[in-house]
């Protein structure tokens, strides 16, 4: 093993401590969501990386030096934070790692052509495909060359199989649900569970509803920004999933359902939020609920949910309330043992 | 198997030799892309390991995948020197990067600064790395790696002259030569215009007496003085070389596998020096030379076309990355001076990056290229030659120095040893600068680590109470 790559891998085990011991910080660097497709590296401040050296205080920085403990900036009370660039790829290896998710298996595979390559030898074939050293080998035993002794190298088409998902993200966008925060909160589950899971899929489909007390499909932009009016009936929104989902046939798909909601939902519709579940819960590869709420209310609807997800290994109940909510979130959805 | 490239190696030289050029003796080896990697981020083979090191060939890395760099060779300055050019390169263009090298070699041996390095730095340093794994098998991996750290925080403040001089004047210096100034019957007339703030005295019959300003707690004998002045030299006292300090001057000296880490690590900062002082010259020189060597040469069509490619993609341009480039500008200085006769052989011998700036950059250049101005600092370069703002010097002058000035090697926040003795160890910094508070913490906490015992370790910057930090 090249030198390098001891050191290598010891600069990276600081690194991955020092995004460990921010991780709920970086979970939320606003360079994610700003551009979820880039791969510019994104600025997070970690601890104790960088090798510090005397340097002049920089300009305009009145605390700089202010000595004897008074000194440090605002918001950085430790003294010892110091921002670096990592690119977005090497960010989420190590994020995923610390979070300790496992890797999933796919269930259903779709097999496609792509490509072809040679394989083996055919007696007929175009001129330019024609192997020499299997005709020659043939010619030798036959001890003449003739049109029986032409081998020419086969093509075959190789099929590979391909992993595909669609998940369908289910939003409450009722009036409650509109506050700037929850979206927010909403947005960044979103945005990383799709991260996570496109590591195990090459083919990632997403489709988005958002629901009041009734249900309606809508692209990736009005899903995070769109609210409606009126009340909440969850099932609305789960039975255009189950609506949706018809057109991924099993055999091919592993169908993901994550569904977010303050839990405010009418007592009436409860029943039938459950019923829909258990019926899709049968088809899915994974379901998850996130209970975005800050106060007291719909801790009876959440509570039911909660019965239904011991019953279920691959339901999934939790809370993000709070913006260092996200990681163990996504830690309690796609920890442990869900295959 | 012989590389189609080797059998140009002795035409080459040959075209260097009759163009003027000395080629110091080289090796060439083909490495792969990962030890070429390697070799960059460690600078020479031997090298112990580091995480920073680490840190420099994933940046390679990931550069290179990102198609953001490719690094076609490598010449360590060794005893031969050896040459490393990358395995999967064409032979037109490993030809090219033979040229560029044959510049590289000549200006090994031709310049002032590069003729110090020490050539054998890759047998001291493989030594030093054998004896520091005894030492991270005997007092842990870590223990080492804390002392190497010291030795980076501290890698731009080395000074080869460390220890040969006497040590830069500290205010407390100035007073004292001062006072052991012998007196002549005019001096009272010298001293006329001098400040009467600073402390005033002299030395009569072996007795120093001060007349004002004595806030210094100086010995009253001038022998004492004498003997005062002697013990801050030998405690490294206005020594700017921490590193030198720590690994020679400390009291109790620090433990011998601690020195002998430091002392390495000086070794090798002291190694790099030059190539860090004259990046700019040695990149040019190579640049301004593989052309004409190759057009020496008779090569098919295409490999001029491969070379000449080459050359503008690394030095066609005054701008690479939104950053000056380097190879561009030597190059094209030293082709204007070669234009005016100057004697390129000579320049390329004693001047450094800021020297040669500062002497040869005219005027005539500076118009050729204001490219070169708009590229670096935008619209500012655009009124190079408008701004009236400098009425001693004219713009150009004043974009000239600062251009020279930004290929300056020192360190970022220059500090003077001002106290070393058993229960003190106290940084000043030159001209009173105040220090980043983050990053100052973290180096008195190094040297804390370093020294593992009771003693204050501070770093000043003013002469008033909150102007200090203490680990």
């Amino acid at each position: 093993m090249y030198k390098a790559e001891v050191d290598k891998a010891r600069y990276r085990e600081r690194l991955r401590e020092a995004i460990l011991a921010r991780l709920p910080e970086v979970v939320l660097a606003p360079g994610f969501l700003l551009a979820p497709d880039a791969d510019a590296p994104i600025r997070i401040r970690v601890p104790d990386l960088e090798m510090p050296f005397l340097r002049p205080a920089r300009a305009g920085d009145g605390t700089g030096g202010r000595g004897q403990g008074g000194g440090g900036r605002p918001g950085d009370e430790a003294g010892e934070a110091v921002e670096v660039l990592v690119p977005r790829s090497e960010i989420e290896a190590l994020l995923f790692e610390a979070l300790a998710l496992p890797r999933l298996e796919p269930k259903s595979h779709e097999e496609v052509a792509t490509g072809e390559k040679h394989r083996g030898t055919v007696r007929r074939g175009p001129m330019p495909r024609l192997d020499r050293r299997r005709t020659m080998v043939e010619m030798l035993k036959a001890g003449v060359l003739s049109e029986d002794t032409l081998r020419f190298r086969d093509r075959r088409p190789v099929r590979t199989r391909v992993a595909k998902a669609v998940v369908v993200l289910v939003r409450d966008s009722s009036g409650s649900m509109a506050a700037e925060e929850r979206r927010f909160l909403v947005r960044v589950a979103t945005y990383w569970t799709v991260r996570w899971l496109r590591r195990t899929y090459e083919h990632v489909e997403l489709r988005f509803v958002i629901h009041s007390v009734e249900a309606e499909e809508v692209d990736e932009e009005r899903f995070f920004t769109r609210h409606l009016n009126g009340g909440t009936h969850i099932s609305s929104g789960l039975l255009l999933a189950e609506e949706i989902l018809r057109g991924y046939p099993a055999d091919i798909w592993n169908a993901y359902l994550l569904a977010f909601s303050d839990s405010e939902n009418f007592d009436a519709d409860t029943p039938r939020v459950l019923a829909t579940l258990e019926r899709l819960l049968g088809g899915l590869a994974f379901a998850g609920y996130g209970h975005v709420n800050a106060g007291n209310g719909g801790q009876g609807f959440l509570r039911q949910l909660e019965h239904l997800a011991a019953r279920y290994d691959h339901f999934r109940v939790g809370r993000i309330v709070r913006r260092e909510d996200v990681g163990p979130w996504l830690q309690h959805m796609f920890g442990g043992e869900v295959a | 198997m012989r590389q189609r490239w080797e059998t140009y190696l002795p035409k080459l030289s040959a075209a260097a030799r009759a163009l003027g050029l000395q080629p110091i003796p080289s090796v060439y080896e083909e490495v792969d892309r990962e030890t070429l990697h390697e070799l960059a981020a460690y600078g020479i083979p031997g090298v112990h390991g580091h995480w920073l090191y680490g840190r420099a060939y994933w940046q390679h890395e990931s550069a290179h995948d990102r198609g953001l760099e490719t690094i076609y060779e490598l010449v360590c300055h060794l005893e031969p020197a050896v040459t490393y050019l990358l395995a999967d390169n064409r032979w037109e263009e490993q030809l090219f990067v033979l040229a560029h090298v044959q510049g590289h070699l000549d200006f090994f041996g031709r310049n002032h600064l590069m003729r110090q390095q020490n050539p054998h730095m890759h047998s001291v340093m493989a030594a030093a790395s054998e004896r520091w794994h005894g030492y991270a098998a005997a007092f842990g991996a870590e223990a080492v790696e804390a002392v190497m750290d010291v030795g980076f925080m501290f890698l731009s403040h080395v000074n080869p002259h460390a220890g040969h001089k006497r040590p830069a004047e500290t205010p407390t210096h100035a007073v004292v030569e001062e006072l052991m100034r012998p007196r002549g019957r005019f001096d009272d007339l010298l001293d006329l215009g001098r400040p009467a703030t600073k402390t005033d005295g002299r030395v009569v019959q072996g007795r120093v007496e001060v007349h004002r300003g004595d806030a210094l707690a100086l010995p009253k004998e001038a022998a004492a003085l004498e003997r005062w002045l002697a013990e801050q030299e030998a405690q490294g006292v206005g020594e700017e070389d921490v590193l030198y300090v720590l690994a020679h001057a400390t009291s109790p000296p620090l433990p011998e596998w601690k020195r002998d880490i430091l002392i390495g690590m000086r070794e090798l900062a002291l190694y790099f020096l030059p190539q860090r002082r004259t990046k700019l010259l040695d990149e040019g020189w190579a640049s301004y030379w593989e052309g004409q060597l190759l057009d020496a040469l008779e090569l098919p069509e295409e490999a001029h076309l491969i070379s000449a490619e080459m050359h503008s993609r690394i030095a066609g341009t005054p701008s690479a990355g939104g950053r000056l480039n380097v190879y561009w500008l030597g190059c094209e200085l030293f082709r204007h001076l070669e234009r005016q006769g100057r004697d390129v052989f000579e320049i390329a011998a004693v001047e450094d990056d800021q020297s040669f700036l500062r002497t040869w950059l005219d005027e005539d250049f500076v118009r050729r290229h204001r490219v070169l101005a708009e590229a670096v600092y935008g619209d500012e370069g655009k009124r190079l030659f408008q701004d009236p703002t400098a009425p001693t010097k004219k713009p150009w002058e004043v974009w000239r120095d600062r251009l020279a000035e930004s290929f300056a090697v020192a360190p970022a926040l220059p500090v003077r040893v001002h106290e070393n003795t058993r229960g003190r160890f106290v940084l000043h910094t030159v001209d009173g600068q105040v220090p980043d508070d983050v990053y100052a913490r973290r180096v008195l906490g190094g040297l804390r680590r370093l020294f593992d015992d009771d003693r204050d370790v501070v770093l000043r910057w003013g002469e008033g109470r909150g102007e200090e930090l203490r680990a």
